[in-house]
């Protein structure tokens, strides 16, 4: 399987900025972007140690409330030790926030896991198959149901799971919400100078301005996978 | 369209807010015992200016995407920060230099149901004043000056948004002239929003973002409702999202309530459902 990615900051910010995910491991073959939301803060950390706690299997959709303990404990530890002034402070007892998505391939068969914004796609032979969990782009607005670092406010938090059979040659696209967005409206993503097509898109307006990104899996043509 | 312009550090927004400092502020607020308007003002306006600085604050720190003015009314009109450098100051200025933080304590949902207890970092900038008239007339020309000088920096920028935060009763005159002066004033991106906040002595009812004066208990309500602009369709919306009952006549104004959910309606990135 080939797996391509890219992480694209936002107009106007740097790379130590982008606040998005994206993780995968080709032995175990799971695969994940998650999103940090821009209004809390360490959002980044959150999203890298959930893409990372579900590319090495500690997310189960079955067990998400108990999965998260260790994930979160993780995140508490690492920003709780530094020295922090009033309003990051304030921030870290909010907690953070993220999308997720993630993918697992196995014996004909795919599975995935979502809650948020980010997005999974499926297409064969140029079609697509299946939208998850977003189908309708007029569902995207900026007040996303988002996995929190702080066990509170994932009360009401619901994780989405979607299985599928797979077949040789099919190719799989996960993505954060503003480039989810444009594709399920216009369908269109050019992989070939994929950055400028993203920086076209964005002068256009045609694209939210927000942190992009991709993971593009092909899986062989031969059923030797 | 206008109002659609991207708030960045590259193209700030600009909060101003005006404060009612007169004598008549000391007068009790909605018949609680205790606290004075003046002390609710000075709670309401914390709050605000903290809900800012957080919503821009990230991993290395506060960023620039507002510029904010504090400008007290009553025994002068005058500035109520103390970060010098003019009446506008990047927010990053303002949350370094609150006068003070102090520890509050919150009830916040444990997640099983229930409440408990946190500990809360509250910053001050402004403490509670009630002293002289009421020169709301004058607050709204000075305020003009100072945003006269911002839209000129900011051409392309989301037009400032005032807060009035006041018990009504003006001493200079009607200031409806001058709150139309300073609502005229504006960039490529659309002219100025004025926010009222109304709070009033009186045991009535809250009434949040209303589109018509038909609920609003006195004529003081009434000609501050008449002088607050009408939500744009796109802060409308926001609003919707947020919960508010609004259409197409809704207006920035609130009677007896708190105003910090207005600064969420302005689209600084995700704001996740679940982050109260």
């Amino acid at each position: 399987m080939e797996v391509s990615v890219f992480r694209i900051p936002k107009a106007g910010s740097t790379r130590a900025e982008y606040e998005d995910a994206v993780a995968w491991s080709t032995r175990r073959r799971r695969f994940a972007v998650a999103d940090g939301a821009s209004a809390s803060a360490f959002a980044r950390l959150w999203a890298e140690l959930l893409a990372r706690a579900y590319t090495s299997g500690k997310l189960r959709a079955d067990h998400l409330q108990e999965d998260l303990a260790p994930v979160q404990a993780q995140w508490a530890h690492a920003v709780e030790s530094r020295d922090l002034p009033w309003y990051a402070l304030e921030q870290v007892r909010r907690g953070a926030f993220a999308a997720l998505v993630g993918l697992t391939i196995s014996h004909e068969k795919w599975h995935a896991l979502a809650a948020g914004d980010s997005c999974l796609f499926h297409i064969r032979d140029g079609e697509l198959l299946q939208a998850f969990p977003i189908t309708d782009p007029e569902e995207f607005d900026n007040r996303p149901f988002l996995i929190g670092s702080r066990a509170t406010s994932n009360t009401e938090l619901t994780v989405r799971t979607l299985d599928g059979q797979w077949q040789p040659g099919d190719t799989f696209l996960l993505m954060s919400d503003a480039l989810a967005a444009l594709f399920l409206r216009d369908k269109r993503l050019e992989m070939h100078g994929f950055r400028a097509w993203v920086r076209r898109m964005r002068t256009e307006r045609l694209m939210r301005n927000d942190d992009v990104s991709l993971l593009h899996l092909a899986l062989p043509a031969h059923a030797a996978a | 369209m206008a109002y659609q312009a991207d708030i960045s550090r590259a193209n700030p927004g600009c909060f101003l807010f005006l404060l009612d400092q007169s004598g008549s502020m000391a007068d009790s607020f909605s018949g609680t015992a205790g606290h004075s308007k003046a002390d609710q003002l000075a709670t309401i306006i914390n709050r605000l200016l903290a809900s800012l600085v957080i919503r821009c604050s990230k991993d290395e720190g506060v960023r620039d995407y507002f510029d904010v003015g504090v400008i007290g009314y009553g025994a002068r009109v005058a500035s109520a920060l103390n970060t010098g450098n003019g009446p506008i100051v990047p927010i990053s200025r303002l949350a370094d230099q609150p006068l003070r933080v102090e520890d509050r304590v919150q009830k916040v949902p444990d997640g099983a149901g229930g409440l408990v207890e946190q500990s809360v970092k509250f910053p001050v900038w402004v403490d509670p004043q009630a002293e002289g008239g009421t020169p709301m007339t004058e607050a709204f020309k000075h305020g003009k000056d100072a945003l006269d000088c911002w839209v000129q920096q900011h051409k392309t920028g989301f037009p400032p948004i005032v807060f009035n935060i006041t018990d009504g009763e003006a001493t200079d005159g009607d200031p409806s002239g001058a709150a139309t002066a300073l609502r005229t004033l504006g960039t490529e991106d659309g002219t100025a929003l004025l926010f009222n906040v109304h709070l009033s002595e009186r045991r009535a009812p809250a009434v949040e973002f209303p589109s018509s004066d038909e609920l609003l208990p006195d004529s003081f309500a009434r000609r501050l409702f008449g002088m607050s602009s009408q939500l744009p369709p796109h802060l409308q919306a926001a609003a919707r999202q947020e919960g508010y009952a609004v259409d197409e006549g809704t207006r920035g104004f609130v009677f007896n309530a708190d105003a910090a959910s207005v600064i969420q309606f302005l689209d600084i990135g995700t704001r996740p459902a679940n982050l109260r």
